[in-house]
């Protein structure tokens, strides 16, 4: 042969041998990584990474026979082995794996949602798409039931996962119940996430019986105020919005049982909580008192009777100044009980003595509202009070009264109360109400209603959000990567018997070149 | 033949690149040149600037004196403008998006100008700049000119650079061009509005979080203005004194308003609230009920024989206090024990839809108009100054994100110009006699350097040794020199 033919040859299968070792893993990754995106799993997902790691293996085992044998037999053999071992073995691990989480989520979620005891039997059952749970109880007396659970079958996930077609909307259906859980909500995270980023303040929050606040409702880091509050700034996140959710129910639930109203109840636990002994010591601490004693912090934040005053003087100036307001004052000021000096000097005291005047009964308005009035209460005192409710500020280094709360249920329920409640309102994410026909809940704001209690999500399908994204974050991804390796096992390991074949004839021709120069 | 081609090649690399630039750019730049000057010209002096070093490095590399091979000079002049280009199109995604979010106090993002929405950025932007002039001339504060009506007056400061003297503002003490005035009204807007309302409210009220009792925090909560909002101290726009500690304590930020008691213009202390911070109004409806009601309550006042005439009587002087309600309640609240700022109340009695309308909106000036206690803001929502602020620097981004998929585009397209360019200046010429040069060298070795076909040592694997490497590269060279310089024939004496 001569030495150009020799020399083209040599050229072919040299970029012969690239392309084959291009058509293996090189080109698996990049097929990989571009479903990961359309599925919004994006780069760095776990898929990513048994892809790397199956690759890696390869070529290490690669490099360690070279060093062993110059054969190219032997390292085309052992190359093509560990490929499928790795790939291959990955998949079937992961078929055996996944189905076991997939029961073991499917219990988790019976346990969670059934809120069943430790001694409590659940075998799990997988018929057609769905998986069922069978439940035996340690109470005897109670007969063993079947249900089905929200979380589907592994073969009812193989059936549908299909990367390379409709992947968007396969992304959609893994999570569309969280995505409805966040718009309803107006909560932070996205369809995959469920951690909160808008921490304003770190601190270290005081714990109570010795657990720390983060164990209550789930979150983590520096998101809390001194006071184990979180943060003013603070959006609940996913996890958070299904704990406090979940024990407002749960709690509810329990007092149902027994036949009690929780809400009556915890009202009851904040009058003792609010007259014990310790919160009356607290309320003279100097941390109390900086805060809300005279000229405390808090008063930056929230209307005083010196600044009631204040706009109430405005108020009735203001209004004077109008010809039309003040002649009506004049005719009408009498059958009102208001006259023009009242206006003129109007303040709180005044107010007060106006309220008097009509008879009306302060006190049980303000009871209505959610106010706890006593008998010893002047209508000043009520005013007062009702003005410090509905201006109210926390200030993040005081305890709040619910803190004293002795029973540990309540106490709880309080908390969660409180964020669902106050916190959510304040930062227009509410995620309950008590007004269950009428009310708002989520991104209630001044130019928006949020949407009705009655989208509000119910306990099983809180339970179901919180047990897809247990599995869900690292499921899917695996899947996919599961997917590639079982169709790429066996064409892997063609790309490597090819790229080492084209190697092998590259060596040859280099040999026959070389031949061809010297003795031609 | 070879040098026109050079040439050719040469003008359909940065020329091109900057006649490119300067054709999409024109426009903009012939709109703003006058108003942000060198800003505007940012995108077409980045690929100049770009074309001198590369010329610069072209000129070194290959000089006749270079010992490189001709290949060797091509690849890395085509590096060049892969690197640079490239680079400025990588340092564009890295660092723009912090300078974009300090410019505009975090109201624009990166994703919102980088693709191809810089277009629509750049003539918000011009806009903002119009609609400030015709409120500043609506709020007397860029005067009228003898002559001219408002309309024309606002062509006239439209049309002129925001940095042009102004003839009117001759004997102002305060400011003489509308780039001083935005500076002075955004100063007062930021320091005085937007920074001293306590977190996190204000960030709730622009991120569609705006609840009830994030608004009466906004209004209620305790105000502080940072002296590092302030620009400078020792302006006549700042008061300050310092505390016992030795800390500056900002007293008042000054506003540049119409006084129409003295007929000039002035500085005055102003508390900015929350709506106009937002710039819109806030709109309620209270039903259209109310009307009805008021009948009712009044007839329920007295006995049935004078109901009728009383609730006429009442209705009558009701529609005087309805009509004059607005206007009242304005005043109230601008009171300084309320607020102490403009809201303006639009309420409209029989639908019962109830506006409060900032001071600093078109309307707003509108309807100080009507009292003479009242004043009409010359300035745009927080956003909008602080994009009107910072709009030099918006435009400098604006221009460099024109640009800048062309740079990734024009890289490649540069470096193909380039290696035709490699190739007119004869590279494979030169790489085959060096290659016949290297044959020549090999062929004066020793015989032992000889090889049969038994002296060959066998590479059994990819990673050929260094002696196995060395020969097989000489091999090459000597192949391919062969090849080039036309074949070999049986007779030749090879070594």
């Amino acid at each position: 042969m001569d030495a150009k033919k020799a020399l083209r040859r040599q050229n072919l299968f040299r970029t012969l041998k690239t392309v084959s070792y291009l058509l293996g893993y090189p080109l698996m990754l990049l097929l990989l990584l571009q479903s990961a995106y359309a599925l919004g799993f994006g780069t760095k997902s776990i898929a990513t990474e048994v892809v790397i790691i199956a690759w890696a293996a390869v070529t290490a085992v690669q490099i360690l026979v070279t060093i062993i044998t110059k054969s190219y037999a032997a390292r085309t053999i052992s190359v093509v082995i560990v490929t499928v071992i790795a790939l291959l073995g990955f998949s079937i691990v992961f078929d055996i794996k996944a189905e076991a989480k997939l029961n073991d989520v499917a219990e988790s979620f019976t346990r969670d949602y059934y809120q069943l005891e430790k001694g409590d039997k659940v075998t799990i059952t997988a018929k057609e798409d769905k998986l069922y749970a069978e439940i035996k109880y340690a109470d005897e007396s109670k007969e063993s039931v079947t249900v089905e659970t929200p979380i589907k079958s592994y073969n009812e996930h193989l059936s549908e996962f299909k990367p390379w077609s409709g992947g968007s909307g396969l992304s959609g259906s893994i999570n569309s119940l969280q995505g409805r859980l966040i718009s309803t909500y107006n909560i932070k995270g996205t369809g995959s996430g469920n951690k909160n980023t808008d921490g304003s303040r770190g601190a270290e929050a005081p714990s109570i019986d010795g657990k720390d606040p983060e164990i209550w409702f789930g979150e983590t880091g520096d998101v809390y105020n001194p006071n184990g509050l979180y943060a003013d700034a603070y959006i609940f996140g996913v996890e958070q919005t299904i704990q406090i959710l979940l024990t407002i129910y749960r709690t509810q639930e329990e007092y149902e049982a027994k036949g009690l109203d929780a809400d009556e109840a915890l009202a009851a636990a904040y009058l003792e909580a609010e007259t014990s002994p310790e919160w009356l010591a607290y309320k003279n601490s100097k941390e109390y008192k900086d805060a809300y004693g005279p000229n405390g912090t808090a008063y930056n934040y929230m209307l005083t009777e010196e600044r009631v005053d204040e706009l109430l003087s405005a108020l009735g100036t203001g209004l004077l100044r109008n010809k039309y307001i003040k002649d009506a004052i004049s005719l009408l000021g009498g059958t009102l009980g208001i006259s023009v000096s009242d206006l003129e000097n109007l303040s709180l005291d005044k107010v007060v003595e106006i309220i008097d005047g009509f008879g009306v009964d302060v006190a049980s308005l303000a009871g209505g509202m959610g106010v706890i009035v006593t008998d010893d209460m002047t209508t000043r005192d009520v005013l007062v009070k009702l003005i410090y409710k509905f201006s109210y500020y926390q200030v993040p280094t005081v305890l709040p009264s619910m803190y004293f709360i002795k029973d540990e249920t309540l106490r709880t329920y309080a908390y969660a109360k409180y964020y669902a409640e106050v916190h959510g309102y304040n930062n227009a994410c509410v995620l309950y109400t008590e007004d269950q026909e009428n009310g708002h809940i989520g991104g209630v704001t001044m130019s928006d209603d949020g949407e009705p209690a009655s989208s509000a999500f119910t306990a099983e399908e809180l339970c179901t959000v919180r047990a897809i994204n247990t599995y869900s974050g690292r499921f899917f991804p695996l899947m996919l990567a599961r997917r590639y390796a079982m169709f790429f096992a066996a064409f892997t390991a063609l790309a490597y018997l090819l790229a080492f074949f084209f190697a092998y004839k590259q060596h040859m021709y280099g040999l026959i070149l070389k031949d061809s120069i010297y003795h031609e | 033949m070879k040098t026109v081609f050079r040439v050719l090649f040469h003008l359909l690399s940065y020329p091109v690149l900057i006649a490119l630039v300067l054709w999409a750019d024109l426009e903009i730049i012939k709109d703003q040149y006058k108003n942000y000057s060198y800003f505007t010209l940012i995108g077409v002096a980045v690929p100049v600037v770009m074309m001198l070093i590369f010329y610069v490095v072209y000129l070194i590399v290959t000089r006749k004196k270079s010992k490189k091979s001709k290949l060797c000079q091509t690849v890395i002049v085509c590096m060049i403008p892969i690197l640079t280009l490239g680079g400025m199109w990588v340092a564009c995604d890295r660092y723009l998006p912090d300078v974009i979010s300090d410019a505009t106090s975090g109201t624009i993002y990166y994703e919102d100008l980088a693709e191809n929405s810089w277009k629509e950025r750049a003539d918000v932007n011009a806009s903002l700049l119009n609609d400030f002039i015709k409120m500043s001339v609506m709020a007397k504060i860029l005067p009228t000119p003898d002559g001219m009506d408002e309309k024309e007056a606002t062509e006239y400061y439209q049309s002129i650079s925001v940095d042009a003297e102004i003839p009117e503002l001759e004997d102002n003490e305060y400011y003489h061009t509308i780039n001083e005035l935005i500076a002075i009204q955004y100063q007062s807007i930021n320091a005085n509005g937007y920074a001293s309302f306590s977190d996190p409210w204000i960030g709730f009220a622009t991120g569609s979080r705006m609840t009830i009792p994030c608004l009466l925090h906004l209004l209620l909560d305790k105000r502080t203005v940072d002296p590092d909002d302030i620009d400078k101290l020792d302006s006549p726009t700042v008061t300050y004194h310092e505390d016992e500690e030795g800390n500056i304590v900002i007293d008042e930020v000054l506003l540049a308003v119409y006084d129409e008691n003295t007929y000039g213009i002035t500085l005055k202390p102003l508390s900015w609230t929350v709506l106009d911070m937002l710039g819109e109004n806030q709109e309620f409806s209270l039903g259209s009920g109310l009307k009805g009601a008021l009948v009712d309550g009044v007839g329920g006042m007295v006995e049935e024989d004078y109901r009728e005439d009383f609730t006429e009587l009442v209705l009558g002087l009701v529609d005087d206090i309805v009509e004059s309600v607005p206007m009242t309640l304005t005043l109230l609240v601008a009171d300084e024990r309320v607020l102490g700022s403009e809201v303006y109340v639009d309420f409209d009695f029989d639908s019962g839809n109830l506006a409060l309308v900032p001071a600093d909106t078109e309307q707003g000036i509108v309807m100080s108009r009507q009292s003479k206690e009242l004043q009409g803001r010359a300035a745009l929502d927080y956003m909008k100054m602080a994009w009107l602020n910072s709009n030099g620097l918006l435009y400098a981004i604006v221009m460099l994100l024109s640009v800048r998929t062309w740079f990734i585009y024009a890289s490649a397209w540069i470096a193909l110009m380039m290696l035709l360019d490699g190739c007119m200046r004869g590279m494979f010429a030169d790489e085959a006699k060096r290659k016949a040069d290297l044959y020549f060298q090999a062929s004066k070795q020793p015989k032992a350097r000889r090889y049969n076909k038994k002296s060959v040592p066998v590479a059994t694997n990819f990673m050929e040794t260094k002696e196995q490497k060395k020969l097989n590269n000489m091999q090459d060279a000597l192949v391919r020199a062969i090849k080039e310089s036309g074949g070999l024939n049986k007779s030749d004496d090879l070594i």
